[in-house]
């Protein structure tokens, strides 16, 4: 069963607050972070994803209003 | 019809001196799989957010779906902190599992490149779906027609 948004969410916990992040929906994991997002992203196609969900880790000093 | 109940995504903070007892990070997150008329596809979290027009992704999501912004048509696009950014527009897919798909003008700025995530707006989802915000239970519900 595929993880839910909130799971994969909870996987940023502990990583550097506006990191870039790639993480495998398929297997509920982080696949790389850091603080370019082509770089990270390229991270993940090594590491096989061709499709890896790619967000920044939310920072708690950056209140956000949409 | 389908309805499906999503658990709002918990995010820990520390306190701060502003908000000593923590910013309410408890978002209303989906995952979405954008499709681009030319086939590319990219994955991010989106937030049912419905403040928003319509559906809102970073221009580094644009690049990703392989969209060539020089021939998108483009707006001005308001919201706090900023004046305006520039947003183009371009028709995209936004499947949300579980049988939800849409197609949709969506917008792409370089305003939510900070964020990291989408937001799915009136344009294409709230028009679509019922969605119903249990806060306090920190869940919500999307139910197509």
């Amino acid at each position: 069963m595929a993880a839910s948004a909130a799971e994969l969410y909870g996987l940023m916990q502990g990583l550097p607050p506006g990191a870039w992040v790639a993480i495998s929906m398929e297997n509920a994991c982080v696949l790389a972070y850091g603080d370019d997002a082509d770089a990270v992203e390229q991270e993940a196609f090594r590491k096989g994803d061709d499709h890896p969900l790619l967000t920044r880790v939310p920072d708690p000093n950056v209140m956000m209003f949409f | 019809m389908s309805k499906v109940v999503h658990p709002y995504a918990p995010f820990v903070f520390p306190s701060s001196p502003p908000l000593p007892q923590g910013p309410p990070t408890d978002r209303p997150m989906l995952t979405v799989r954008l499709e681009s008329s030319i086939g590319a596809y990219y994955n991010a979290f989106a937030l049912a957010d419905s403040g928003a027009d319509a559906c809102l992704f970073s221009l580094r999501v644009a690049r990703s779906l392989k969209l060539n912004l020089a021939s998108l048509p483009k707006a001005m696009t308001g919201g706090i902190g900023n004046a305006a950014n520039v947003t183009y527009y371009d028709t995209i897919t936004a499947d949300l599992g579980d049988g939800m798909r849409f197609e949709t003008r969506a917008g792409f700025t370089q305003g939510l490149d900070q964020a990291g995530i989408g937001l799915l707006g009136h344009l294409g989802f709230f028009e679509n779906y019922n969605v119903e915000f249990r806060h306090r239970d920190r869940i919500f519900t999307i139910e197509s027609a």
